[in-house]
């Protein structure tokens, strides 16, 4: 049986000049940063959310002071921020909890790719008000065009970060256009015509609540819901637009945001543990010892290295991009590059962090015990995965073969 | 099946198992409490039905020599049953390894002509369980000790003491201030039964969630001077160190091998099963390098033991410890890339998730790296081992 999604009707002002709809004029302004009241329910929320492998408890409140919507344009109710901005408030939330910093730094990544490669349609009723998408790629459906929609096959996906807080969900589609090309698109469904398979249990990042998401085994999406991915097709050019059309490197600076705030926090919590700890053999306190000290300023040297690194090339991309300059593959490889590492350092970091303070930080209570879990999950994520920096060296050296977006 | 190297000086009791025998049994074991693995790590409840087979099976008096009552393996197979059973449930293991290097610590005794037969016989004849507290004392011990008429009275808390929800005997130390030759370390042992003696259930980590590793409870226990091997002064070296780490780390290091013998095999099995592009196979070269590497570390540490006839030194103790920093290392190493060369499959409940959990534990047995580090530079420039100086 073939089910047919239908969407709201379109309510979109023409696309050369986007007018907010009357809806977005209500939303309360975007700070870029998050507020106090948030981390502090981010705080309380971590431990709960790990244990149960249930969504961060404080999703919607994420949702509700426009983190998820940072990176896009006012004209669409969203605060405009830069690269950067987005980059920073990642790597702090995710030093409040790791799990909420992923989900933010995707999030507001898939929100942008509407902004800027959303039909009018879509763009209306995604941004009448202020929500969020959980898009995956982790699995390729067969898909076929049939006039305003495209009909998919056995439409199921693993790993849907966030998709029970989520109001669309989407996946990746493959098909073949009339002249026999292969054209891969995101297909955007309201969650309410999709099934969440709660799956996710996994050994970190447990309040992601990265789910399987189910459409059915044939269902129709209408063109309009679906964009091309991952090499955004420009519906609404700009700054963004620019930054972003090869969507490749947001998945490894996310990677790395999370990772560095996840590293940064063991450092804290090492040191915080570490101040009053005395071995029975010693006089002194472990933090006040030399071996602890010189090895947390290794640490910590290492996390400011990746963050101020990172930070100088995305503001780099930045400014090209408002200049109306695209980055080249090879720039986009070296950013992904230099994700990758950060992500490995970050690791090296919160496993030396966890030596330094012993046997305490295998135990549940201890913050390093979650940290741990969580930086490992990342360690392994596909953007720092061998094959994938190996597709970047064929970029490099100019014999990559893959899709341009990827990179 | 891995088998450990055993040295060629090594003397045989004229056991009914050969060697091959009793690693076969522990695979066979093995296989039979992976399932309950699982849930125990889930509930983060003890390995009780795991102990019930290891007392049934005769596995708890292995190493027993068959003339004093028990199963006669050698140092080497010992190791070699502690490999086979963490790879079916790594908690069941490590806590085996506490029991068995408790009762090798006795065996070297027994056959160095100091006591220990005793206790052999018990483990023996009652199929009792030793539970040790040594990671907590060290040198200095801990809890307090206080000279009686006719022996002592100890409180205290003592943690982590894997197996401590079954133990038998625990094997422990208090720190007795008071004495009059100075800051003493009384050694001895202790019924579980006893007046006093009680069991929190404190365990909740990471890892290894199934061992049990509670809290003992010691509250005005009497112990009798007979129930004292030893009393030596706090805070200092004690040639008993030399025996003991000697015997302890070879033995606990073969339960680790386990769990990453485990998840390479499974990690192996996987790249099979998903033929992919060439770097998955230089990934598991690069595992196979590792496991390689920490294998032979393992079986240099068991070789050392010369089936409990080495001769404990600081030199010897040094070299353990080394090894054992090593060890550590290369096979968190070793199952951190068999969770890479799994994927996604790696992440999720069950699998190497799981073992990855499980084999960070090796990291907080005596002595930590940095600690590792300053003990043997120390020893190899000739400074004392405590103080530097």
């Amino acid at each position: 049986m073939t089910t047919t999604l239908l969407s709201a009707p379109p309510t979109a002002a023409p696309a050369s000049t986007p007018e907010p709809p009357p809806a977005m004029l209500n939303w309360p302004a975007i700070d870029r940063r998050p507020s106090p009241s948030l981390l502090a329910a981010l705080e309380a929320g971590a431990s709960l959310a790990d244990t149960s492998a249930t969504l961060v408890p404080a999703h919607d409140q994420m949702v509700a002071e426009g983190l998820f919507h940072l990176l896009v344009p006012r004209e669409l109710g969203g605060a405009g921020a830069t690269i950067t901005d987005w980059f920073d408030t990642a790597y702090e939330l995710a030093q409040v909890d790791a799990s909420a910093g992923w989900l933010m730094a995707q999030g507001a990544a898939q929100t942008a790719w509407i902004a800027v490669a959303g039909s009018d349609e879509l763009v209306a009723e995604f941004f009448a008000t202020r929500q969020t998408l959980a898009s995956t790629s982790a699995a390729v459906v067969t898909a076929e065009r049939h006039g305003d929609h495209y009909r998919l096959n056995n439409a199921r996906w693993p790993y849907a970060s966030g998709s029970p807080g989520a109001a669309y969900l989407g996946g990746l589609i493959a098909s073949v256009d009339a002249d026999g090309n292969r054209q891969t698109r995101m297909a955007v469904v309201p969650v309410a015509r999709a099934i969440i398979e709660a799956t996710w249990d996994t050994l970190g990042l447990r309040g992601t609540a990265s789910h399987h998401i189910d459409f059915g085994e044939q269902v129709d999406v209408p063109t309009a819901f679906t964009f091309t991915w991952p090499q955004l097709t420009v519906e609404r050019p700009g700054t963004l637009a620019t930054a972003v059309r090869s969507i490749g490197w947001m998945i490894s600076i996310s990677a790395a945001a999370t990772n560095l705030g996840i590293a940064r926090r063991s450092i804290d919590a090492a040191t915080t543990a570490a101040t009053d700890k005395l071995h029975r053999f010693d006089t002194v306190p472990v933090a006040q010892q030399p071996t602890f000290l010189r090895s947390v300023a290794e640490l910590h040297g290492t996390i400011h290295l990746a963050v101020a690194g990172l930070r100088a090339l995305l503001d780099d991309l930045w400014n090209d991009a408002a200049n109306g300059v695209d980055p080249s593959p090879e720039t986009r490889a070296r950013l992904r590059l230099a994700a990758a590492s950060a992500v490995m350092s970050a690791s090296g970091v919160v496993r030396t962090a966890q030596g330094l303070v012993g046997a305490d930080a295998l135990h549940r209570p201890s913050a390093l015990e979650r940290l741990v879990r969580d930086s490992q999950m990342l360690h392994h994520h596909v953007a720092v995965a061998p094959a994938t920096r190996e597709q970047l060296a064929n970029v490099l050296h100019g014999t990559y073969q893959g899709p341009p977006g990827l990179i | 099946m891995t088998m450990l190297n055993t040295s060629a000086s090594e003397t045989h009791d004229a056991g009914e198992h050969d060697q091959f025998s009793w690693a076969d049994r522990a695979a066979d074991m093995a296989a039979r409490i992976t399932t309950d693995a699982a849930a125990h790590d889930r509930s983060g409840t003890f390995v009780r039905s795991s102990f019930e087979i290891l007392r049934a099976e005769g596995f708890l008096s292995a190493p027993v020599p068959v003339d004093l009552g028990g199963g006669g393996a050698t140092f080497a197979e010992t190791a070699s049953i502690l490999t086979e059973v963490a790879k079916g449930c790594p908690a069941t293991a490590v806590t085996l390894s506490m029991h068995y290097h408790l009762v090798a610590t006795q065996l070297w005794r027994h056959r160095h002509g100091l006591p220990g037969e005793a206790v052999l016989r018990k483990v023996a004849a009652d199929h009792v369980v030793l539970v040790s507290t040594g990671a907590s004392d060290w040198l200095d011990s801990s809890g307090i000790a206080t000279r009686v008429e006719g022996g002592y009275r100890v409180s205290g808390r003592k943690s982590p003491a894997s197996g401590a929800p079954v133990g038998n005997i625990a094997s422990t130390s208090f720190a007795w201030p008071d004495s009059p030759d100075g800051p003493q370390v009384i050694h001895c042992s202790i019924p579980f039964s006893g007046d006093g003696v009680s069991v929190e259930l404190t365990w909740d980590t990471m890892g290894l969630r199934g061992t049990g590793s509670d809290t003992i409870v010691f509250d005005n226990v009497f112990v009798p001077d007979a129930a004292v091997s030893l009393v030596r002064p706090a805070g200092v070296w004690h040639p008993v160190w030399d025996i003991v780490l000697g015997v302890a780390m070879p033995t606990i290091m073969a339960a680790y091998l386990g769990i990453a013998e485990a998840a390479a095999a499974q990690a192996i099995n996987h790249a099979r099963r998903n033929p992919t592009a060439g770097h998955v196979h230089t990934q598991v070269g690069e595992l196979v390098n590792r496991l390689t590497l920490a294998r032979d570390v393992v079986a240099a540490m068991v070789a050392s033991v010369d089936d409990l006839q080495f001769t404990p030194s600081l030199q010897h103790t040094a070299e353990v410890l080394a090894r054992k920093s090593v060890a550590a290392d290369t096979l968190i190493a070793v199952v951190r890339q068999a969770m890479e060369i799994c994927g996604g499959a790696g992440f999720a409940t069950g699998g190497i998730e799981r073992l990855y959990r499980d084999v960070h534990g090796v990291l907080y047995h005596p002595l930590p790296a940095d600690r590792q580090r300053l003990f043997s530079g120390r020893i190899a420039v000739g400074a004392d081992p405590v103080t530097g100086s």
